[in-house]
């Protein structure tokens, strides 16, 4: 490797023992990423005496984060066995840790403010900044929407020191799209303008209903912001509006923008993440998908902002022939009506444009319930409790485990198989004693490679807890059983609030009718 | 500066339609059974539905087929067959019919006239079944009449989550591993029309129970998750009640399956099942295209079509009584819907989580007039913008 990236390579290295050689020996196509340094990685980001010198980074970066894979060789000089294992963290790894419910802002006010200047035009992104951020924020947009499907965007673009609307606050995802569409036929140019593009955040957010959030995301690839005036002026006015910023750098740390997080933030500069390499930067976006948790503001508590909303949930209505929605004052044939003032609209969610009731469908508010009933972590499996439980394939998809290795090699291959795992995965395995119960929880991979639910006490593959946590939110195993032997009700997602209503009505024969 | 180019490269797929995935869930509910046998038996509908597995089979020797069954009290896999199944059956615990089902190990005889793949599936088919009937105790039964829908859809996901993913693998060279579940740059989930690639699944469900009341949650998250796979949830629902399962037909609707639920004459006759299945549900979703479908809303439920031909029941059920509402009263923290008569609205704290609401005007106005606070917006909103970026607009509320 280039000698001429050593300050990049630590950074690297400081993370896994990696070295050279043996990365370039394995000489394998190396997946992106790292890991269990999804973790690591933001952390080199938001290092604060963080090397200012990542500027022409064009090499570097690929380098870096073939760096982070941290190949080193089993105990047994398998590498592939390795490799295996080091990936099972890495998908567990990118599992959301919060499983506690927190109350969260599910309504949701976001403005996403796009650098569109001429640092854009870097081609340490593939193909370049302007074209990779513009691409993935299409994806950003149908994530978002899919997540807070209730919430609002608008999107803003920073360019010759202006700050100019690309999209005005919108629930309607296309829209969204169509406008990002547009601009990708352009390319950057100017310069970037923090605090214009902050007042006119503000601004848009004004009229934002007290309930919601009111959130701002700024993707900034510029090291410079080109203001009109003191910034510090408009960043009081952001933090008196309620409004949260957060702050995805592509290139280095400024003090400026960890500035504007923290003063917006109540002091929290956590939102404030440089992104290293493509994958960091897609962390760091995905991240501001979901909501965010609600903190109470000065004396307000959380509650201080809930209300009580009036919705609508209207019908679908059918039509033989075509007539005009009230929304748009097009001619369509079906659509849904208003149950307050009996208007015909087209989509959902929308305000009545008759009565202007929110309207919606029950599957929408449905989407969140996942943040408030998170499915709890699943825990490694020690080959000792694999024994125990006999369990020989994945509870959900029918992949065999590996055997469970004999009673005696147990006892005796403990370590050496602990060894393997700590050395290998960096936020893995500590090495304890087999018959320690997991304690730790979703930190990395299970040298058994099984996952248990601990309510539904079902083993599963990594691929299943993956999908479990990051898909589907429900444990099928607890989905599938009336008697559970983990627990009586268990912190599952299958204590909503429907069964937690109070009615105590399960299953009510009455239901032929 | 020159832009560059972003056109992928297309992977050209020349081999004709890629291969199907058909998981089916079978509703062995019991009760529902015992009140349906005027009709069709639980026997029946499996000799019908194995022809129906034989006729996907027949399409492609690629085709792949599970089936799962939900249960009063819980979920299984009848093919594959689970490893503790197969164990239960070599053990002996399960009586065979014949007396010589010996699929345990593996290479049992099958029947030499039969093509191996059919006769693989129904031998293990009804193995499973058998056992899981026999596992069945009485006391089981008694505590709950319902089914282990959500379990069997949560468990059908992952299990096609995981065979696509293994599938995909075998296929391309990406070096990207696919757990990110990002969607693809260029393909757009949502358009019908995006190039269908990989293993296309579908999931099929034989309904015959009624109410999934207390399963809302879990099978709302099911949905959703189908909806992101693109896996597309056909329901046949054979239920005996007037209304058909209104979660089962929002599953169907949101996932661009199919909902049939045939008409119940009265006094109940024999169903012709085959039929329905043949014509209506083998199809995968490359064919589906060329034909004109019934979808989840254009299938009428009873015979008065021309009146409720489309509407689907999406009707929210509030917290607190379970009554329907089509106004209701939503906290803005946990989501949770109230009816204008729960406590919530005497005391003022949600009743889910127990934070207190602010309840203003609630009953008299709707309360999300966003665009009404926003009239009083004025000047102050280009403040310190001294580079006259145009003052941006505000529009008030949605779309
Ligand atoms: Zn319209
Ligand atoms: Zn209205
Ligand atoms: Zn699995
Ligand atoms: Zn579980
Ligand atoms: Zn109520
Ligand atoms: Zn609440």
């Amino acid at each position: 490797m280039a000698d001429s990236d050593d300050d990049y390579i630590q950074d690297a290295r400081s993370a896994t023992p990696a070295s050279d050689d043996e990365l370039s020996d394995a000489g394998i196509d190396a997946p992106r990423g790292s890991q269990a340094q999804g973790k690591s990685r933001r952390n080199v980001g938001q290092d604060k005496n963080g090397k200012g010198k990542k500027k022409a980074t064009g090499q570097a970066r690929w380098e870096a984060s073939a760096q982070n894979l941290g190949l080193t060789e089993g105990v047994d000089g398998g590498i592939t066995k390795a490799l295996e294992r080091d990936l099972e963290s890495l998908k567990r790894a990118r599992l959301k840790k919060n499983t506690t419910p927190t109350q969260r802002g599910i309504i949701r006010h976001l403005i996403l403010v796009l650098d569109l200047s001429e640092a854009m035009a870097e081609k340490d992104f593939k193909p370049n900044r302007y074209t990779f951020v513009l691409r993935y924020i299409l994806s950003y947009i149908r994530e978002f929407f899919e997540q807070n499907p209730i919430s609002q965007l608008a999107l803003v673009g920073m360019k010759d020191g202006l700050a100019k609307p690309i999209s005005e606050l919108s629930g309607n995802p296309n829209l969204h799209l169509s406008a990002v569409r547009a601009l990708m036929q352009k390319e950057g140019q100017g310069n970037p303008s923090l605090q214009n593009a902050l007042e006119m955040s503000c601004a848009m957010l004004q009229g934002a209903p007290s309930h919601g959030t009111r959130e701002v995301v700024i993707v900034l690839g510029a090291l410079l912001t080109n203001d009109p005036g003191d910034i510090y002026t408009t960043i009081r006015r952001c933090a008196k509006e309620r409004l949260r910023v957060g702050i995805m750098g592509l290139a280095a740390r400024l003090h400026i923008c960890g500035e504007i997080v923290a003063r917006t933030n109540g002091g929290d500069d956590s939102g404030y993440g440089v992104a290293v390499d493509e994958l960091g930067l897609k962390d760091l976006l995905m991240a501001t998908t979901t909501p965010p948790e609600i903190r109470g503001e000065g004396t307000q508590g959380p509650s201080a902002l809930a209300s009580l909303l009036k919705m609508g949930f209207p019908n679908r209505i059918a039509e033989e022939v075509p007539s005009l929605c009230a929304c748009h004052n097009k001619p369509v044939r079906g659509g849904y009506q208003c149950p307050q003032c009996m208007v015909k609209v087209c989509s959902l969610p929308t305000e009545c444009p008759g009565c202007g009731l929110t309207l919606i469908l029950s599957t929408h508010l449905a989407r969140s319930y996942h943040h408030l009933f998170p499915l709890r972590e699943w825990v490694e499996v020690s080959w000792q409790r694999a024994r125990e439980v006999g369990s020989v394939e994945c509870r959900s998809c029918l992949t065999k485990f590996p055997e469970i290795p004999a009673q005696k090699e147990l006892d005796k291959d403990g370590d050496t198989t602990m060894a393997d795992a700590s050395g290998s995965t960096a936020g893995g395995a500590n090495p304890r004693t087999p018959n320690e119960q997991p304690q730790r929880k979703g930190e990395g991979a299970s040298e058994s490679r099984r996952y248990e639910c601990e309510t539904c006490q079902n083993h599963f593959c990594v691929d299943c807890d993956v999908f479990c946590h990051d898909v589907l939110h429900n444990c099928p195993g607890c989905q599938s059983q009336a008697h559970l032997p983990g627990s009586q009700v268990g912190g599952n997602a299958a204590d909503g609030p429907n069964q937690g209503d109070g009615t105590g009505k399960e299953g009510n024969p009455a239901e032929a009718t | 500066m020159n832009a560059i180019d972003g056109t992928e490269r297309q992977e050209a797929s020349s081999e004709g339609p890629p291969p199907a995935l058909l998981v089916i869930i079978l509703d062995t509910n019991p009760y529902a059974w015992t009140i349906l046998r005027e009709t069709i038996t639980l026997l029946d509908a499996v000799a019908n539905l194995q022809i129906f597995i034989n006729a996907h089979l027949a399409f492609s020797h690629a085709n792949q087929v599970a089936v799962i069954a939900s249960h009063t009290d819980r979920a299984v896999w009848l093919y594959p067959t689970p490893a503790r199944t197969r164990k239960n059956i070599s053990n002996g615990a399960v009586p065979g019919p014949d007396g010589d089902t010996s699929i345990s190990n593996g290479n049992a005889v099958y029947n030499s006239n039969k093509y191996k793949p059919f006769a693989q599936v129904e031998e293990e088919l009804m193995a499973s079944l058998r056992s899981l009937m026999s596992t069945t105790d009485p006391s089981s039964l008694e505590s709950t009449t319902s089914t282990m829908m959500a379990g069997a859809l949560s468990t059908a996901l992952c299990y096609i989550s995981k065979t696509s993913e293994a599938y995909n693998a075998t296929r391309s060279t990406d070096p990207n591993p696919s757990y990110t579940y990002d969607a693809p740059p260029t393909a757009d989930p949502n358009d019908p029309n995006s190039p269908l690639t990989g293993l296309q699944s579908r999931i099929f469900i034989f309904s015959v129970s009624t109410s999934l009341a207390t399963q809302y949650i879990p099978l709302m998250n099911g949905i959703f998750a189908a909806q992101r796979l693109r896996v597309a949830i056909d329901v046949l629902s054979l239920n005996p009640s007037t209304s058909p399962s209104a979660f089962l037909q929002q599953a169907a609707d949101a996932t661009n399956g199919i909902f049939y639920a045939p008409p119940r004459p009265n006094p109940p006759n024999p169903i012709a099942l085959l039929p329905t299945l043949l014509s209506l549900f083998v199809h995968d979703q490359t064919s589906r295209r060329a034909l004109y479908m019934p979808t989840a809303a254009a299938t009428s439920a009873s015979s008065s079509s021309s009146t409720a031909s489309t509407a689907i029941n999406f009707q929210a059920a509030c917290f607190c009584h379970r009554r329907t509402v089509t106004i209701g009263y939503v906290c803005s923290i946990c989501l949770s819907i109230f009816c204008e008569e729960c406590g919530v609205v005497r005391d003022g704290v949600c009743l889910t989580c127990g934070t207190r609401l602010r309840l203003g005007r609630y009953g008299r106005e709707p309360k999300v007039v966003a665009g009404r606070k926003k009239k009083k917006r004025g000047g102050e909103g280009e403040g310190g913008t001294a580079s006259g970026s145009g003052t941006p607009l505000a529009t008030p509320g949605l779309g």
